[in-house]
């Protein structure tokens, strides 16, 4: 009420005087525009702030996971209640459809390992993972991350792969001790490096607020047909191949891509750590013809013979010293 | 000594009752970020946040200042990933834009101020998108924005009705005049 007596008592009237009569409101609307400029420009101007709050907001957010689970199993169950007959038979349907597909599959298997015994393929590289549950989901307009309950401590870093059991749902943007943002395929900051099967064409998979993401920076005149599958690359060597995305959307006049997860479906999540798999030749390299090398290293060609100080400390034992030191020399 | 602790121990209950309307918005934003995705796939989940917001503006600003409407705001940007400063200024001009129509608001039925809802739910999603806008330096969509500010109306009196019990329970202290 006493602001309404200002406003009473006060002659003029618009925003500016509003936010006269309103200083603390008027200081916070500064404060807050500050920061967000401040922000836009100094891009990890808040991370170290986001991981701690994560890692504060991650045990609360997980007690609230346990009724909002059961809540949404409620929910479910209710819609799918009316449509038990159908669905079991949609199962059925599949299950028979899919165990056609396992022993092809197994063959498959066998013939591919063949193969590649045959050709010497390197081994494909190590991918690991960590299972995590997502515990908080920003629904927010623009934003689309989820919250999941593994951090640095089980081996979460950024930019690792975030696939639940029908493909890729996102990567880590943020990890703190004991959580890990997740940003979704279809957030506005999302560009995942992905290539269409079949057509063997590699593009950038970019988020756009919608469901189906646009696939960019498509080579021009490249065609691709509509329901291609659309898979992650290993270019950039942050996502192993192979996993699946979606698969091209049809009627729509920018290739967009159907994904096969869909947001908010997902409770389990597996985190993917991934090394991407870099040719190392055993030989030690050649040195430069010509190249001036350091001689307190002692294992330059040209350079004069080291003086026992400079040899390393393994073997500067006090009765064999010299002679390890005169063995290391090259001739 | 045992005066001391009784006074200081009434002076942090005192707080801490007074801060409710503060601790609800916090507590009603992270229960909406929690997985049950209930609006999932069917609409966007209600702006709780901004309800309880311009509640507390129109009914008792005194229960929730500036300076706890920005901390509600940057809360969410955190909780929520995004840029940070996005929710505070937004929350904050919502705030502001409610109190100054706080005047013909205040005094009305509960449809009267329902509409003032709709209009301000609408005037805070034209700030948002164009606020989101310019912080991705690209048109967003306006489609989403609109359809969470009609389920946020949508949701108004029932939620309203909750803040409202709290208001009255909140009555007595001098904050709320």
């Amino acid at each position: 009420m006493a602001w309404d007596r200002r406003r009473r008592r006060g002659s003029d009237s618009g925003p500016w005087a509003f936010l006269a009569h309103n200083l603390s409101l008027a200081l916070f609307v500064v404060l807050a525009l500050g920061i967000l400029i401040a922000a836009r420009v100094q891009d990890n101007m808040f991370e170290r702030a986001r991981e701690a709050f994560n890692d504060a907001g991650a045990p609360v957010m997980e007690a609230l996971t346990g009724p909002a689970v059961e809540v949404k199993r409620w929910s479910d169950g209710v819609g799918s209640l009316f449509a038990v007959y159908k669905e079991n038979q949609r199962l059925r349907e599949e299950n028979e459809r899919l165990l056609a597909a396992q022993s092809e599959l197994a063959y498959l298997q066998r013939k591919v390992q063949r193969y590649e015994e045959l050709l010497k393929a390197p081994a494909e590289a190590d991918v690991t993972s960590v299972a995590a549950r997502i515990i908080a989901d920003a629904g927010g307009p623009f934003v689309h991350t989820v919250l999941i309950n593994a951090g640095r401590a089980q081996g979460v870093t950024k930019g690792q792969a975030v696939v639940d059991e029908r493909g890729l749902l996102g990567r880590v943007v943020a990890s703190g001790n004991h959580s890990a943002r997740v940003l979704l395929l279809s957030d506005l900051n999302s560009r995942i490096p992905v290539m269409v099967e079949g057509a063997n064409l590699k593009a950038i998979l970019a988020g756009d607020n919608s469901g189906r993401p646009a696939l960019e920076y498509l080579p021009p005149g490249s065609r691709i047909t509509a329901g291609s599958r659309v898979v992650t690359t290993p270019d950039g060597g942050v996502f192993p191949p192979g996993i699946a995305v979606g698969k091209v959307a049809s009627g729509s006049q920018m290739p967009r891509v159907e994904l096969y997860t869909a947001e908010g479906r997902a409770d389990f999540v597996r985190v993917l750590h991934y090394t991407a798999p870099v040719d190392v030749d055993d030989a030690e390299p050649e040195p430069m013809p010509g190249a001036k090398t350091d001689p307190a290293k002692g294992k330059a060609g040209a350079a004069p013979v080291a003086p026992a100080a400079a040899t390393p400390p393994q073997a500067a034992v006090p009765s064999a010293g010299g002679t390890l030191a005169a063995a290391r020399q090259p001739t | 000594m045992l005066e001391t602790l009784q006074i200081s121990l009434l002076w942090l209950a005192r707080r801490v009752w007074l801060s409710l309307p503060l601790l609800v918005t916090i507590a009603v934003m992270l229960i909406t970020m929690a997985p049950a995705n209930l609006f999932r796939g069917l609409a966007p989940a209600p702006d709780l946040v901004l309800v309880s917001v311009f509640f507390w503006a129109i009914y008792a600003p005194g229960f929730l200042p500036a300076w706890a409407v920005f901390l509600v705001g940057l809360t969410q940007d955190f909780a929520t990933g995004g840029p940070i400063g996005f929710w505070a200024l937004t929350y904050l001009i919502a705030y502001g834009f409610t109190l100054s129509q706080r005047v013909f608001l205040s005094g009305r039925s509960g449809p009267g101020v329902w509409i003032g809802f709709a209009i301000v739910a609408a005037a805070t999603s034209v700030v948002v998108w164009v606020l989101g806008s310019i912080t991705y330096a690209r048109w967003l969509p306006a489609g989403h924005v609109l359809y969470q500010a009609v389920v946020s109306v949508i949701f108004y009196p029932l939620v309203a009705q909750l803040l409202l019990r709290l208001r009255r329970t909140l009555t007595t202290a001098r904050e709320a005049i």
